[in-house]
């Protein structure tokens, strides 16, 4: 489309830039940022030949300010450990400095702990174990949790936040090829067609979506999802949904696990791959 | 928040994006890592901006690649920021970054998206969303 390249240019990729890019204002753990989660892996599916997007962290700043504890524990009693609210944030900071798709695998994990309530997110040695589940460069991710790097990029997010007057969480920031258009901010959450609508009005062209994966490519990509998620994805009933999913279940493709609040779908541990 | 352009000595693409930023009077600073290694605080940044880490920076045509005979998923963090430092031209040239996107590369629709842009809020029918809200 815009792939004007330059014949002196050692090119590797001849990936075509996408029109749109979207920027996802999340608090990563507060529920508001599931349901638009689960918004965006649709779109992703359908939509993503159309758009890049990054999330960018905001984090209430109340939150901030918060006194950071120190508790005794680990299995040798004798560690000291520290909890802050503000440091899943940090922590995904330092995840990305490893790239997008880095930062991104750690999301997924440390959602999956917060949601299943398998970990205490905001301690430092959970997200240090989450690093190493997210197969990250777990070493490098000690280096960066707290270095100035990540610091640097979490303000990096803070700004951007304030730049785009973004006063609420979950937003998303659209903007198109045109740079002479503004940008579009729809704050709070909305329903699928509304994203996909916003998508067709900020492109030149007729949109077209993607056929959708089948339930084992779904669960290669995205590791674990809802009931709900599936249902919404593939359009259908959850009773239909659940059925799906039962049946992968017997076949030992996937496997259920869940607590009081929630019930989580994913890939049979063995046939984990990221 | 300002541009940075990392610059290889004779790049034409390097010269082409420096004098577009110019033109469009766009703040700038320049990094020739030919001259001044990358440092491992700005290799990380780069990163960090990146999909998925290496693919879209490393010149794998390059001569400076090829020689070295490595495979890029094998190494540590580390290991790559010392090769780089050694060898800055198995980078692409020029990167671009600033607080939210990274370009590689010169192309001249897309280093249009570094000019600053004004965000508004989306309309949307409020009957509509009082619809939505009820519905979710």
């Amino acid at each position: 489309m815009n792939n004007i390249q330059l014949l002196s240019e050692p090119v590797a990729s001849t990936k075509t830039t996408k029109p749109i890019e979207l920027y996802i204002f999340i608090d990563p753990l507060c529920p508001n940022a599931f349901k638009l989660q689960s918004m965006l892996k649709k779109l992703q599916l359908e939509y993503e030949h159309y758009f890049t997007w990054r999330y960018v962290l905001s984090t209430e700043l109340q939150t901030l300010n918060c006194v950071t504890r120190r508790i005794k524990g680990c299995l040798t009693g004798t560690d000291v450990d520290i909890t802050h609210p503000a440091l899943p944030s940090l922590a995904i900071k330092a995840a990305e400095l490893q790239g997008k798709k880095a930062a991104n695998r750690y999301i997924r994990k440390l959602q999956e702990h917060a949601l299943l309530g398998t970990k205490n997110v905001h301690s430092y040695s959970a997200l240090v174990e989450i690093a190493k589940e997210a197969t990250l460069d777990q070493e490098e991710f000690i280096k960066d949790f707290g270095s100035k790097e990540a610091v640097r990029a979490f303000q990096c997010d803070l700004y951007i936040t304030r730049e785009m007057e973004v006063d609420e969480v979950p937003s998303i920031v659209f903007f198109n090829e045109c740079i002479e258009d503004e940008g579009l901010k729809v704050s709070g959450m909305y329903s699928y067609e509304i994203y996909v609508q916003i998508l067709q009005e900020m492109l030149d062209e007729e949109i077209v979506s993607k056929p959708l994966p089948t339930f084992e490519e779904l669960f290669q990509r995205f590791q674990y999802l809802t009931t709900d998620e599936v249902a919404s994805i593939y359009s259908i009933s959850m009773s239909d949904a659940e059925r799906e999913l039962k049946k992968r279940m017997l076949q030992q493709k996937i496997e259920r696990v869940s607590n009081d609040a929630v019930t989580l779908w994913r890939l049979k541990s063995s046939s984990f791959s990221l | 928040m300002t541009v940075t352009i990392y610059t290889q000595s004779s790049c034409s693409s390097s010269r082409k994006a420096i004098k577009w930023l110019k033109e469009h009077n766009i703040p700038f600073t320049e990094k020739r890592i030919t001259s001044q290694p990358l440092t491992l605080s700005e290799f990380k940044n780069i990163l960090r901006m990146t999909e998925d880490g290496t693919d879209e920076i490393i010149a794998t045509n390059s001569n400076d690649f090829k020689n070295l005979d490595v495979d890029i998923d094998q190494l540590s963090i580390q290991e790559l920021y010392e090769l780089i430092k050694e060898h800055p031209r198995m980078l692409r040239s020029p990167i671009l970054i600033d607080e939210k996107r990274i370009q590689v590369g010169y192309n001249e629709m897309d280093i249009r998206r570094f000019i600053p842009r004004k965000v508004r809020v989306y309309e949307l029918n409020e009957l509509r969303k009082h619809a939505d809200e009820i519905v979710s």
